[in-house]
């Protein structure tokens, strides 16, 4: 239904949400849903799942599909998988789950640690590695995934969530080569501060925070566009080209 | 954090949640705060009183279900306007009132019982509310226009002081195209404005009046008349096209201007020009969010009053058996303002019938609503003033646009208060989650 034809969006399939509940992926699936995109939601929490799908069941007036999964359960992460795409043909992916914990919390936790990197790292790479080679064998589709600017440049103020987010910046642009010509199209997304739960302690200047239905527009028109690298608001392209420019010695300087 | 209504006067230090589901809400009720929804209201219902915290619903904004054969929607209380008109105008539905901004919550809409220019035909918002789920401190109730009746018209216009709406009902209506008929008829002064109403509003679903508040002498009153009604309203045609919603922000105001821009040769200009644009009178088509929310396409546009904020002042003049009394009050009103030179952005003019709540502001007669910038101790006094002629002529102010009446002025302007604070005691023994209105308005006493 409705779909545009000069979209990069594959027009058949839907497109699998992975952590439907962050404050950004609400906003991506509306936005998908105002475009006439169908949608599968994923998530660790049936009860939040189905107060989702409900929502968007309502704005785009068909039915959403869930699926309940946990991206720390790693035994199941295969037949969670099976389970998905055996009753579903998927045009995309748009990965959302991820964590961040104070840097002050994180330097005297191993557990917290190593749960942040869990999340944000290794069961994101698996994750995604799965979704990866099934639309390459289905012969096309999009991955955008959630970094984060806190990935182009280490700082005192998060570097292990900082750290996280390079890493999976890295394994992004991998990913992105090693899918070159499959047409299968990897997008990094990378967000400054954005109003989400995720940041409801933000001290910063209140100009900085996006709204997530900002940044939802940028992701989905990203998507449509075929872009390797979303920076949202748009600004941050220029603001981090500018930051990672900078030698060491000055980078420490530049508040925040 | 630092928290005020639109008018941003007062200003209050706060701390508060912005939950993300309603069962982490709902498991809550044991600490409740003052709801709030998207800070529209003008003065300081949305204000949690000094130690008390907020809530914030703008994330409980999931639809819960809709029923095109009724047009009932069902969805959590902090869903927008906005949201929902862009959802169901393209699929042939309307709010059935609506006020004069689209970036309100369903739940402030319904906890200030809001009118829209169709208030002479259909009333408040209560009208249409199906059910309301309500996180009250005595626990968790469902009510409906017949059930639990008492909690529901103490909860509709009840500012929030029952508890937290966690689920509203509301029963859509049908439109056959999303632009507005609507015709715009000027008129030399107030007696012609008043005429304007009495002739023509019968015959459409939405009137309004904008008035130049500078305008004196003989010309106090001047005005515009804007009637409306749903293009092609009555007929739904087979295939009604999906219209295109439009509309964002045109301009966004990005900081307070220091004195404000809205200076008084400013105004007068703007009032002079608007009152000369030429109305031919006849009938032409326009989208609806031009009707309806011509003052949304300046976002942060309260800014333009700089940094001490301003006042809205809206009240309402009964005339229960249409012998004039409504029109000799508002006529008093404006007469004050003007030789006081309070005016400032256009006033707006409305007729309005009467609300069914515990606590109605709208009474069958006439309301006008203006902005007031604050200019300290002498606008206050000046409002007091103002109050006094209200009451003279039986009226009373809206509460959702206050930040300033006084216990007694109130007391004598809603004799319904006692009655409406029973019942919400009922729910809130404690007074839980108070908000600056009601300790103002000493509501706990
Ligand atoms: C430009 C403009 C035009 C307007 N035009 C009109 C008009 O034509 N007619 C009219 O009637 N009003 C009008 N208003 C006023 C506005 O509609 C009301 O103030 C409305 O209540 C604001 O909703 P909100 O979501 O911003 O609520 P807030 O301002 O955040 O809160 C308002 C009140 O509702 C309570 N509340 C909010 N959410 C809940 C909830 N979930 N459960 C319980 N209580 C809750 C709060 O405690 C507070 O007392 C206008 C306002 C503006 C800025
Ligand atoms: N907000 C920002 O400022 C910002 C900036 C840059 C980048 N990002 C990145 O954008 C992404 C989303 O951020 P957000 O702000 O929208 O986050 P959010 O609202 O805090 O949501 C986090 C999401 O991760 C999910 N999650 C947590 N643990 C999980 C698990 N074990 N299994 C499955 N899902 C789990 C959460 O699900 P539950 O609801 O079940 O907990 C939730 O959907 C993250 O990767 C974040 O790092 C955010």
């Amino acid at each position: 239904m409705g779909l545009n034809t000069n979209t990069r969006v594959p027009s058949s399939g839907r497109i699998a949400i992975f952590g439907t509940t962050s404050g950004i992926a609400r906003e991506v699936s509306r936005a998908f849903v105002r475009e006439g995109h169908d949608l599968v939601l994923i998530g660790r929490s049936a009860e939040a799942l189905r107060a989702e799908a409900a929502d968007l069941e309502v704005r785009g007036n068909r039915p959403v599909p869930v699926c309940v999964w946990d991206l720390l359960d790693r035994q199941h992460h295969a037949e969670r998988f099976a389970e998905l795409v055996s009753n579903t043909e998927l045009s995309g992916v748009f990965f959302a789950a991820g964590v961040l914990y104070p840097e002050k919390d994180l330097e005297n936790d191993g557990d917290l640690t190593r749960h942040l990197f869990d999340m944000n790292l290794t069961e994101t790479i698996v994750v995604l590695n799965l979704f990866a080679h099934h639309l390459q064998r289905q012969g096309g589709g999009f991955l955008s995934v959630l970094s984060s600017v806190a990935g182009d440049r280490g700082r005192a103020a998060n570097k292990t969530y900082g750290a996280s987010k390079a890493g999976l910046t890295a394994y992004l642009e991998g990913l992105r080569a090693a899918m070159q010509g499959t047409g299968v199209r990897v997008q990094t997304v990378k967000p400054g501060p954005v109003r989400t739960p995720m940041t409801d302690g933000y001290k910063g200047p209140a100009i900085l925070l996006a709204e997530p239905e900002a940044v939802a527009r940028d992701i989905v028109r990203g998507i449509r566009s075929g872009k390797a690298v979303v920076y949202t608001p748009g600004f941050w392209r220029l603001v981090m080209a500018i930051i990672r420019a900078l030698p060491e010695s000055l980078a420490r300087k530049v508040p925040g | 954090m630092a928290l005020s209504g639109w008018g941003r006067t007062p200003v209050v230090t706060a701390e508060g949640d912005i939950p993300d589901s309603l069962r982490e809400t709902v498991d809550d009720v044991s600490s409740p705060a003052l709801p709030r929804g998207l800070g529209r209201s003008y003065g300081d219902a949305s204000l949690p009183a000094l130690g008390e915290r907020f809530l914030e619903t703008t994330r409980l904004d999931r639809f819960i279900s809709f029923d095109a054969a009724t047009g009932i929607l069902i969805a959590e209380s902090g869903v927008s306007l906005h949201a929902i008109l862009q959802v169901f105008v393209p699929r042939g539905w309307f709010l059935p009132v609506t006020p004069g901004t689209q970036w309100v919550t369903l739940g402030g809409a319904v906890a200030s019982n809001v009118h829209g220019k169709n208030h002479h035909h259909c009333g408040s918002i209560e009208h249409f509310v199906t059910e309301l789920e309500v996180a009250t401190p005595a626990g968790v109730r469902h009510c409906t226009p017949t059930e639990d009746a008492d909690l529901f018209r103490a909860t509709v216009g009840g500012y929030g002081l029952t508890g937290l709406i966690t689920r509203i009902g509301l029963r859509l209506k049908r439109i056959a195209s999303p632009r507005v008929r609507t015709r715009g008829l000027k008129t030399p002064n107030l007696a012609g404005l008043f005429e304007g109403f009495r002739e023509h509003d019968n015959g459409y679903e939405y009137s309004v009046a904008w008035v130049d508040t500078l305008a004196r002498g003989n010309s106090m009153g001047r005005g515009v008349l804007l009637l409306g009604d749903h293009e092609g309203q009555g007929t739904v045609p087979e295939k009604a096209k999906p219209p295109k919603v439009p509309g964002h922000t045109f301009f966004n105001v990005p900081f307070s201007a220091p004195h404000g821009i809205l200076q008084p040769w400013a105004l007068r200009l703007f009032n002079t020009a608007y009152y000369r644009i030429p109305r031919s009178g006849k009938e032409h088509t326009a989208g609806y969010e031009g009707f309806f929310y011509p003052l949304d396409v300046i976002g942060n546009w309260n800014r333009m009053y700089g940094p001490q904020g301003f006042f809205q002042y809206q009240f309402v003049i009964p005339d229960p058996d249409g012998s004039g009394a409504g029109e000799a009050g508002v006529h008093a009103g404006l007469e004050f303002l003007t030789r006081h030179g309070m005016g400032s952005f256009l006033a707006v003019l409305k007729r309005c019938g009467d609300d069914a709540v515990m606590l109605p502001f709208c009474r069958r007669g006439f309301t006008l609503a203006l902005d007031i910038p604050h200019r300290g101790a002498e606008t206050l006094r000046r409002l007091d003033e103002l109050d006094r002629i209200v009451l003279e002529f039986g009226g009373r102010v809206y509460l959702t646009k206050d930040a300033r009446l006084s216990r007694d002025t109130f007391r004598a302007m809603y004799p319904e208060w006692e009655e409406w604070m029973r019942a919400v005691k009922r729910v809130n023994p404690e007074g839980q989650g108070r908000s600056l209105l009601s300790e103002r308005l000493g509501l706990w006493d």
